[in-house]
């Protein structure tokens, strides 16, 4: 008796075993709403329940959940699912949405920056809005209130994917107080190459063992894409058909990163995953080239000896940008609700309400309002960067393009190679993605 | 019909092994299948797959990067093993001469607890450990009057700082093993022989090598395999770099299958890591039957 048991309990298992690839492997937290069966009709309006993708590091979860109460009010018959997606970095949350998309649990709206959109697209993923905004404009509100330049980035091929929620660029951060110390004011907004590296040498001292270094080199694609800006150098051609990083001015930029650290040695050596935000506010560095990201942090940790400047003018003074919106997945089932989602998400409220202090609204009545209440005194070059800004490259091949880019990065800050023997084999290397 | 009792115990002994031979069909054998047909194909997970023959074959001979970072791996192997199994057998030892059972629990406690704890969580302070100017480690090489190491940046110092992270980390699941190994030691033979007046070095190298075989022969098989198949330590303490300095066969599987979403060619370098792995632990299981004593009592 105690053996048929035993096989009946093994049976079991191994029937649910064998089920098991059809489980739930996602961790997904629920809105702050009741949820609704699926298509379950209540009055004249189907009931629909809809997944919304969301980075898991970006900490604004009890934000968002407050701001859909706000959506079901104007939409009862839509619930939404927020999945947040742990990543580091946008290439691997990219990654990680194209494996859902495999795994045939694709969301139905995804939060998705500049990097991705043209994959998404190119992907065939990323559903056109363009007839739903005509069959009700009334939900997107004044369109013309999202600034121009960063809505592009979201109109491909003369169809619309997602409408600008939030952006971020990358300006000079510095610490004040180690201003202070070593007699400096911030720079004013035309200060030169020659003045940032004698910035930086003021602000590296060594007393009584501790160290601490006058800037900390950006070593991310979109940190030092800005440099490469700056001095009229890119990652890729303007067609992003082939690279540009065996150019003699972006070979300039990383061999000057190099010298930073081992030359002049007004850097630190970075790590791989060296959080310099945190340096800053360690007081271990003095200047970190960062978009109004890093604000969140200072916030939470009542940071307030903080500025801001524009990077410093090298051969140009070009501003970059990154931004991001909602797109709607194409496999959607619900694509007139995921519209009316996507729309809601990028709206005034959102802005207002969910945007806080770490990234900059897309829309200028959001961000003329908001923006003064940055807490740093030059807070005005993030409203007049949008005018000039440039957009971070963004080819389809992101994920891999700034994995080699990296990769370089790493030779060079490291001292394994000097900045034209790496960018020249970083662009062979992204030349072949790109064939591809 | 009546079943005879030989059938049903065989239908029994079936049964008993259904959950782990599903386990297997479905967790190992099916994913092994697909990863070879996927080799012959070009597949990005999101569209559907296109055959292509041996022209990722092709791309394995003529890429440039593969025989760097096989390479690395076999430093990694040969730098590892042997470190795991040394520290591993010399800490269990230690214990086995503690006489207090509490004291036997705490040791055991404390050199296993590091296996328990999350190697993301606790990479990160290691990071900042290993951090050229701003680490604690570098703080007591000045304070000793020594050099700072580039211990993250350094193609060469990468393998000791990921080294001595992986052995702090999981040197623990090899201790357990010698512990249980060392407890399965009759110690009537111990008694034997100090009557005999064996000294340590004899007892160690008579009694307890010897008779520990079986279970330094199943550390070396799985640690070896762990060691090729190295992941988590340089993904987080140095993501492969600087460059690929230590990029390992396991980070270059994923950096092709999800930064370059090329499937196909991930599956065949996967399976040259199998076939490898395949081939070691063939080897050394033959070589096994020269030098592992099993007690035939």
């Amino acid at each position: 008796m105690k053996k048929v048991l035993i096989l009946c309990l093994i049976v079991i298992l191994s029937i649910a075993l064998a089920g098991c690839g059809n489980g739930n492997e996602q961790s997904t937290n629920g809105s702050s709403a009741p949820k609704n069966t699926n298509n379950k009709a209540t009055g004249n309006e189907k009931q629909v329940e809809l997944t919304l993708a969301f980075p898991g590091d970006d900490g604004k979860k009890e934000l968002l959940e407050k701001l859909l109460e706000t959506f079901y009010e104007e939409n009862p018959n839509i619930k939404v699912n927020i999945l947040y997606v742990a990543s580091e970095g946008w290439g691997d949350y990219f990654n990680k949405l194209q494996t859902m998309v495999a795994g045939g649990k694709a969301p139905d709206v995804v939060r998705v920056a500049i990097e991705g959109i043209e994959m998404f697209v190119q992907q065939d993923l990323a559903l056109a809005l363009d007839e739903y905004m005509d069959a009700n404009p009334e939900v997107i509100g004044d369109y013309s209130d999202i600034h121009p330049k960063l809505q592009d980035p979201f109109v491909i091929d003369g169809k619309t994917y997602g409408f600008a929620w939030d952006w971020n660029n990358v300006v000079m951060h510095f610490n004040t107080d180690m201003l202070k110390a070593a007699n400096l004011p911030v720079p004013s907004k035309d200060w030169t190459k020659d003045d940032f590296i004698e910035y930086a040498q003021a602000l590296t001292s060594e007393k009584d063992g501790k160290k601490t270094y006058g800037f900390a080199i950006p070593n991310y694609y979109f940190g030092a894409s800005a440099w490469l800006f700056n001095n009229e150098a890119s990652v890729l051609n303007e067609e992003m058909t082939t690279s540009k990083l065996d150019d003699p001015n972006a070979i300039e930029v990383m061999q000057l990163f190099q010298d930073l650290i081992y030359k002049y040695k007004v850097s630190p050596v970075p790590n791989p995953n060296t959080d310099m935000i945190n340096q800053l506010m360690a007081g271990q560095v003095g200047m970190i080239s960062a978009g109004k990201w890093p604000f969140g942090s200072y916030m939470k940790n009542d940071f307030t000896a903080i500025d801001v400047q524009f990077l410093p003018t090298l051969k140009t003074n070009k501003v970059i940008f990154g931004v991001g919106a909602f797109p709607v997945m194409k496999s959607t089932k619900h694509p007139e609700e995921s519209y009316k989602l996507t729309a809601f998400l990028s709206g005034p409220l959102s802005q207002t309400n969910v945007l806080s202090s770490d990234s900059i609204p897309a829309r200028i009545s959001v961000m003329t309002e908001v923006l003064p209440k940055t807490p740093a005194t030059n807070w005005a070059i993030y409203a007049e960067s949008a005018d000039i800004a440039k957009a971070v490259e963004s080819p389809t091949e992101y994920a891999a393009i700034a994995a080699v880019f990296d990769r370089y990065m790493s030779a060079i800050l490291s001292n394994q190679m000097d900045a034209a023997t790496a960018m020249k084999k970083a662009k062979g290397e992204i030349d072949a993605i790109l064939k591809k | 019909m009546k079943i005879k009792r030989t059938t049903k115990d065989t239908i029994a002994g079936y049964l008993f092994l259904l959950p782990a031979l599903l386990a297997f069909v479905i967790f190992i054998a099916e994913p092994l299948l697909a990863a070879i047909f996927l080799s012959t194909t070009e597949y990005n997970i999101i569209h559907p797959y296109n055959f292509t023959g041996l022209k990722n074959f092709e791309q394995f001979l003529q890429d440039e990067r593969l025989s760097q970072i096989y390479w690395n791996t076999f430093k990694f192997v040969i730098i590892l093993v042997p470190m795991h199994m040394i520290f591993g057998l010399m800490l269990a030892l230690g214990v086995s001469r503690v006489i207090s059972k509490t004291g036997k629990y705490i040791y055991r406690t404390i050199f296993y607890f590091p296996v328990l704890v999350t190697t993301a969580a606790v990479a990160i302070a290691w990071q900042f450990m290993y951090d050229f100017d701003f680490g604690v480690i570098n703080y007591f090489l000045n304070s000793l009057g020594f050099e700072s190491i580039y211990w993250l940046t350094s193609p060469y110092w990468v393998y000791l700082s990921v080294a001595i992270f992986s052995l702090w980390k999981f040197v623990g699941t090899a201790f357990l093993y010698y512990v249980i190994g060392l407890q399965n030691i009759p110690s009537t033979l111990y008694e034997a022989a100090e009557i005999d007046g064996a000294n340590r070095i004899q007892t160690f190298f008579r009694i307890t090598l010897p008779l520990l075989t079986p279970t330094i022969f199943f550390v070396l098989v799985t640690t070896l395999i762990g060691a090729t198949q190295i992941f988590d330590e340089p993904y987080l303490i140095t993501g492969g770099g600087p460059l690929d300095a230590s990029r390992t066969i396991s980070l270059y599987i994923y950096e092709i299958a999800f930064q370059y979403h090329a499937m196909g060619y991930a599956s065949l370098v996967a399976i040259s890591l199998f076939l490898i792995i395949l081939l070691i632990t063939i080897l050394q299981f033959s070589l096994g039957k020269r030098w592992v004593y099993y007690d035939q009592e």
